[in-house]
């Protein structure tokens, strides 16, 4: 009997353990004012494990990367002191609830003068809510600024956003399917959650403007698993263009289930599920999946492609390392705000930051706007093997667009 | 709503059978509810990959090294950490493998990352026509698959003497220990086995949609679904079940639309509990639904 116990409060013990190891983080002391020479603690909550873990590596690699670049050049000016950064991180384990709790402990227990957010309007409005409640300055990445600046109509306070506004980035499928010659007809497949529902609004309303007509929409359930009377259905309606908003895995299942039912699209765009790692989710099935993207090597930046070259080996040739790169510009814009703040005061952040007008950076020109977005343009990135090549705009393109998705059509 | 995606459903409910099965055994023989039933099959489809990137062969090939492989590990677990468990308490076993799901997910995750990780092979991504009706190969083979293994296991349950004492143990192991039937051989046996066919799934399901870390809940889902649908321990259920949810799945998302697909399946399983509640074909051997305190 005693075994018997022992082993079962060994297992309870790791059970605890393991709970435990889950939810902690790492600790740190808070920064000060001006003439001081602590550290400035910014936070970060990252999803870095759960259904959007393959977001959160490059994003960490982005903001560590620019930390160190800066700390490298002597830290941030604070009101004449150079002083130096410490990024404490934390796993929100792409859960919102984890978001809320890990941003605020990032503020109360880590003293963190200043937030870096992460990706997708369920994971970027909680952590926004909290910057606004504690009065903490925070920026985020990757997060689709229309559904972002929607979620809060009184408008954002301490939070900021920066990335594609989507009118533009729906328009991106239709601009870039121009290039080929397709009947201009439309299938979406679109989940329920918040980011489906309105980016399939959004491609519904954009279409005619853009000279193409939706002709078949499927919407259904994240976790979805038999796409195959769907497939059938769009391939009956004709469309040649096809444009999906699902999570990784069903973009897989979806794609695997178009190749087995015969339907091969014009062009084809698992949006949000092919961002990253495509090809390990789809196969040789992922060969032409093209997706919207952020950056490219002319659009202006400063220095983004020393970044992206430096993590191209890693995150791959695509969206994963312009992850890094729109994450390490988003500290070159808060230690931007802290030097003109010429204080680590959080007002003193947020009213800085709201005024940044211009900033060159490694992802673009930043400005940020009365509605504390900043905009950047989107783009169309096509994957070629294990590489992901801009193929729009036409003049910034680092490939040809390869129609149609080869990996649909080829046989076999 | 077409016949060709009744067929596709009804196909599909063959991979949701073997999905099921395993948890459906070892609850049958064991009382057991193994929380970490939906990890093993991606363990399956995990150690099929890994397999698959030393030896470039077809993923079900990869069985041979992975089936063993698992039925060992599985059949270790029984012995060492869930057969001391057994009979202390009702909650102990249910703790544990929910450990072990936690385990398991964390295990991935370091392995291989959060991002869906996929098998590839020609069955996996290719059409059959058969009387004018396209159906996925993938779904073709799981279904086959299914129909072998369920009646490879019900013929070794009831028509060897292996399966006499397996059924002995699980309608009445105190008698059955008195006749010199080991019980912990059986349990190790059966939960190593039920591991062995969780990984096969697990093979088939990576290579009919992806695997990631986050799927072992969900698939304990819908293993629980069949199996209760089918009735808790029966073999042939299973199979029964996992048709159902197939086609019950595609009949309601082409009427309704697929967002109401789980609601109905879940609707049915409460209906179907109400009505039945043992499910369509649990079979009379293993007596009144009970959970734990099976003899150590």
């Amino acid at each position: 009997m005693q075994t018997k116990k022992s082993a079962f409060a060994a297992l309870a013990a790791s059970t605890a353990l393991v709970l435990a190891l889950g939810a902690c983080g790492s600790g740190s002391d808070s920064g000060s004012g001006g003439g001081s020479s602590e550290p400035v603690v910014l936070g970060t909550t990252l999803p870095l494990t759960g259904p959007l873990g393959i977001f959160g590596p490059p994003i960490q690699a982005g903001y560590e990367q620019a930390v160190a670049a800066i700390n490298g050049a002597g830290g941030v000016d604070v009101g004449g002191t150079k002083r130096p950064l410490k990024l404490v991180v934390k796993d929100s384990k792409s859960d919102p609830t984890v978001v809320t709790s890990t941003a605020k402990s990032l503020i109360n227990d880590d003293k963190a003068v200043a937030l870096l957010g992460s990706v997708t309007p369920p994971l970027t409005i909680p952590f926004s809510v909290v910057a606004d409640s504690e009065q903490i300055p925070a920026i985020s990445p990757l997060t689709p600024t229309l559904a972002w600046k929607g979620a809060n109509a009184g408008g954002w306070k301490y939070a900021y956003d920066v990335f594609v506004d989507e009118t533009e980035q729906t328009l991106v499928n239709f601009k870039a399917s121009d290039l080929v010659e397709t009947n201009k007809k439309v299938a979406l497949f679109t989940d329920t959650e918040e980011d489906g529902k309105a980016m399939g609004a959004l491609w519904e309303q954009q279409a005619p403007a853009a000279g193409y007509t939706v002709v078949y929409r499927a919407e259904f359930p994240v976790g979805t698993t038999d796409f195959s009377q769907f497939v059938q259905k769009a391939k009956d309606s004709g469309a040649e263009v096809m444009i999906a908003q699902v999570i990784p895995p069903d973009a897989a299942a979806l794609w695997k289930q178009m190749k087995s039912l015969g339907y091969a699209p014009k062009t084809a765009w698992p949006e949000k599920g092919g961002t990253v790692g495509f090809p390990d989710a789809a196969g040789p099935l992922a060969e032409g999946a093209t997706v919207f993207g952020w950056w490219t090597p002319t659009n202006g930046n400063v220095g983004g492609q020393a970044v992206y070259d430096a993590n191209k080996a890693k995150f791959g040739d695509g969206l994963g390392t312009q992850a890094v790169v729109a994450s390490y510009a988003m500290v070159q814009v808060m230690a931007d705000a802290i030097t003109r703040a010429g204080s680590t005061d959080p007002d003193a952040i947020n009213k800085a930051l709201g005024a940044t007008n211009g900033l060159d950076t490694v992802w673009a020109k930043i400005t940020i706007g009365p509605d504390h977005r900043a905009v950047v343009p989107a783009t169309a990135v096509q994957w070629q093997g294990k590489n992901q090549v801009t193929v729009w705009p036409k003049e910034q393109a680092t490939g040809t667009f390869l129609a149609p998705a080869p990996g649909l059509a080829a046989q076999g | 709503m077409s016949v060709e995606a009744l067929v596709n459903g009804a196909l599909l409910g063959g991979l949701y059978a073997l999905v099921a099965l395993g948890l459906s055994l070892v609850f049958g023989i064991m009382r057991v509810v193994n929380l970490a039933h939906g990890i093993v099959v991606l363990a399956g489809a995990y150690a099929a990959i890994v397999v698959t990137r030393v030896v470039q062969v077809d993923p079900l090939l990869t069985f041979v090294v992975v089936g063993p492989v698992v039925f060992l590990v599985a059949a270790l677990t029984q012995r060492l950490l869930l057969q001391r468990l057994l009979g202390h308490s009702l909650e102990a076993p249910l703790v544990a493998t929910f450990g072990l799901l936690l385990v398991g997910q964390g295990l991935f995750t370091f392995g291989f990352g959060t991002a869906p990780l996929s098998l590839d092979a020609p069955w996996g991504r290719s059409g059959v026509t058969v009387l004018g009706l396209t159906v996925q190969a993938v779904n073709v083979v799981a279904f086959a698959l299914a129909v072998a293994v369920v009646v490879g296991t019900q013929l070794v349950l009831t028509r060897t003497r292996f399966g006499t004492a397996l059924r002995a143990s699980a309608a009445d192991p105190a008698t059955a220990g008195t006749l010199g039937i080991d019980i912990p051989l059986m349990h190790a046996l059966t939960f190593g086995a039920a591991a062995a066919i969780a990984a096969l799934a697990g093979i088939v399901y990576g290579t009919a949609f992806s695997a990631d870390p986050n799927a072992g809940l969900p698939l304990l889902v819908l293993g629980f679904t069949v199996v209760v649908m089918g009735g808790v321990g029966s073999v042939p259920g299973t199979l029964v079940g996992g048709v159902l949810v197939g086609v019950v799945s595609v009949a309601v998302g082409g009427l309704l639309g697929p967002v109401y697909s789980p609601i109905a399946v879940n609707l049915l399983l409460l209906v179907l509990l109400l009505v039945r509640p043992r499910g369509i074909a649990r079979p009379a051997w293993l007596g009144p639904l009970r959970i734990g305190k099976a003899p150590a």
